[in-house]
């Protein structure tokens, strides 16, 4: 197609497109402050709701910041009677989820992209140990997540600052872990949401999984240093990161799990980062703890959330009785 | 789903039974450590940076190819950032394409999209998205394989790490995959640069192969990250699970590691749980890792898995065309 060639004759934009710069009114003004940042062991508010959705059988809508996603689950629906249908004793699980197309800051498009395809099977793994599957025979569980927004890379790099007299602008790389970071607070996001979503469908699950997020960081210079020990004593953790790293500190590892808190399991794990063994598993003992104790705190409100519909039940059910006793005659009128 | 299995629920049972024992016995009689042998070699296909070839006794066959190419440094997204993150990438194939059908390469051990019928649909790139966060992850705080990748001021190698598997109807383990790449990745050699490292200019290289440059030093450390899956059956771990114990199992967890000096330790880079088919147990058992197994588990891969990727890794090395 002659559409594909470049035009010569207009001067092309980027095919990325790209952000306004801000201009700081002068350059001898101190950069921009940071935000007060909230202690390393706690966790941002999370609202949770279920039952927006009204044609499912169960749904739920979480935000926590800047992330907004809704997950709808449906079924158990019987599986298709055709001859390639295998016989599923159990109840077959599957998730999808997917990022809306305007979720970040660079279009995604409507097809799921690998790492949406990740997630998908992260989910379902957190998801599956939890349903009581035995109990829906040759039947299927659907759940959806749609992001609606996400924290995408923060605004440190959405505003670029170009001091007087400078015309280029200097090229960063993104520190490591960046993506495991974002992922993995959408991730935990999506876990906590989804179990909320199946209690609302009222499918039976031996526990909630709650979903926690939290990650190591050391002081940027003792990781540059060669120094391999010296980096283990001061480590910070912290639960539930903001995508930007705190000042002055380098990610060292992530981790992301699914908590059943009642049984004290973890249905998903999943650590990105590099952990020394140098005292076996303490350190990454640390890491998940941390990452517990996040979950943990989810599951407050997750529990919040699925007593929503017991007390809709409970409401629905409880003026039964009384209308009972008022009249015996049921008009059959049509 | 879990990879399917042929067998039926009472010789799941057995089976369980018998791993759960104290000694454990497992089918091949192996220690619950011990690895089954593998036929590997490197080095073999001319057109590439880095190759190798694995073959496993029940997980298959798969050729590894790296190849690296020259690139200019590129900002997406944003005008200020260099996404490094771009400059590898890998790509799992099942040969021949045919891989539909119960117990293809689709899902591949279980960690890669394996989410029901959605997953039917993704090929591997599941698999493909694990091997590169392994890879990646290792440089987390310090060392890092990007750092490797610079030429020059503006210009990066740009590594392809191809995964071609040559037996779509089998159940490909982690292992397989992981030490194809690990192999191919210590046996790459990039041409040696002659321009100044400093000038913006268009790089130029040696043609002299006997000078290239190793992608991982050999005597350095950290060595390339190697993924083991390891499962548990009531209190017992094994390590380098069969299909049939896959199948048994009640959690399992495919562990990455890098070596991390010449005695044999090794740091960890990546957990993640895999899918296994929680076959045998009874209903209510266990649903998931309590941290007492966890640990348990990592613990196993950490300390019996130095030796093995050292072997490997001195394997590499001798068969490598500048050994």
């Amino acid at each position: 197609m002659a559409a594909r060639a470049p035009d010569r004759r207009r001067n092309n934009p980027p095919s990325h497109g790209t952000t306004p710069p801000v201009f700081l009114s002068s350059s001898s003004e101190a950069v921009k402050p940071k935000q007060p940042s909230r202690p390393a062991d706690d966790v941002r508010k999370i609202f949770l709701r279920t039952g927006l959705i009204s044609s499912v059988t169960g749904s739920s809508f979480l935000e926590i910041a800047p992330l907004k996603l809704s997950v709808s689950v449906l079924g158990p629906r019987p599986l298709p009677r055709t001859s390639s249908t295998p016989f599923a004793a159990q109840a077959i699980l599957t998730t999808e989820v997917k990022f809306a197309p305007f979720a970040s800051t660079v279009r995604r498009g409507y097809i799921r992209d690998s790492s949406e395809r990740d997630l998908g099977s992260r989910l379902y793994q957190a998801l599956v140990g939890a349903i009581r599957r035995e109990l829906y025979p040759k039947s299927r569980i659907e759940v959806v997540v749609t992001i609606l927004d996400s924290e995408d890379e923060g605004d440190d790099v959405n505003t670029v600052y170009i001091e007087e007299g400078k015309t280029t602008v200097e090229t960063k790389f993104w520190d490591s872990g960046r993506a495991e970071r974002a992922l993995g607070v959408v991730l935990a996001g999506c876990i906590t949401a989804a179990s909320a979503a199946l209690a609302d469908a009222g499918i039976e699950m031996f526990d909630l999984v709650s979903g926690g997020v939290a990650t190591a960081f050391v002081d940027e210079v003792n990781s540059k240093g060669k120094g391999k020990g010296d980096a283990v004593s001061n480590k910070l953790y912290v639960r539930d990161p903001a995508i930007a790293p705190p000042e002055g500190k380098t990610p060292l590892a992530t981790c992301v799990l699914g908590y059943m808190a009642a049984r004290d399991e973890i249905s998903e794990l999943w650590i990105s980062g590099k952990i020394g063994t140098k005292n076996g598993t303490a350190e990454m003992d640390e890491l998940v703890d941390e990452a517990i104790a996040a979950a943990r705190s989810a599951r407050g409100v997750l529990n919040e959330a699925a007593k929503e519909r017991v007390q809709f039940i409970v409401d629905k059910t409880a003026p039964a009785p009384p209308s009972k006793g008022e009249s015996t005659d049921i008009e059959m009128s049509g | 789903m879990p990879p399917p299995t042929p067998l039926s629920p009472p010789e799941l049972s057995y089976l369980y039974a018998s791993l759960s024992l104290s000694p454990p016995i497992r089918l091949d009689l192996r220690t619950p450590t011990q690895f089954r042998p593998i036929v590997a070699e490197c080095s073999f296909l001319p057109h590439c940076n880095g190759s190798a070839r694995v073959c496993m006794s029940e997980a298959g066959e798969c050729i590894v190819g790296i190849k690296a190419e020259v690139e200019k440094d590129a900002t997406t997204k944003y005008v200020t950032v260099i996404e490094r993150e771009k400059w590898i990438e890998v790509s799992v194939e099942v040969a021949g394409g045919g891989a539909s059908g119960a117990g293809s390469g689709v899902g591949i051990g279980g960690i890669s999209g394996a989410g029901g019928a959605t997953g039917r649909d993704e090929g591997d790139g599941g698999a493909a998205v694990w091997l590169k966060e392994g890879l990646l992850a290792g440089g987390a705080g310090g060392w890092s394989i990007l750092d490797r990748l610079v030429i020059s001021s503006g210009w990066h190698w740009k590594l392809y790490i191809d995964v071609l598997l040559l037996t779509p109807t089998s159940h490909p383990s982690p292992l397989l995959l992981s030490t194809a790449v690990n192999m191919a990745l210590d046996s790459t050699y990039l041409p040696k640069l002659t321009s100044p490292h400093d000038v913006d200019d268009i790089p130029t290289f040696s043609d002299d192969w006997a000078i290239s440059v190793p992608l991982y030093e050999p005597t350095t450390f950290p060595r390339p990250p190697m993924s083991l899956p390891v499962v548990a059956v009531g209190d017992n771990v094994f390590l380098d699970p069969s299909v049939a114990e896959v199948a048994t199992a009640e959690a399992g967890l495919v562990v990455t590691l890098s070596l991390s000096d010449s005695e044999g330790s090794c740091d960890i880079v990546g957990v993640r749980s895999m899918e296994v088919g929680r076959g045998g147990g009874k209903e209510g058992d266990r649903k998931g890792i309590n941290r007492k197994l966890l640990r348990q588990m990592v613990n196993a891969c950490v300390k019996e898995a130095g030796g093995v990727i050292k072997g490997l890794g001195e394997t590499t090395h001798k068969q490598m065309f500048r050994a």
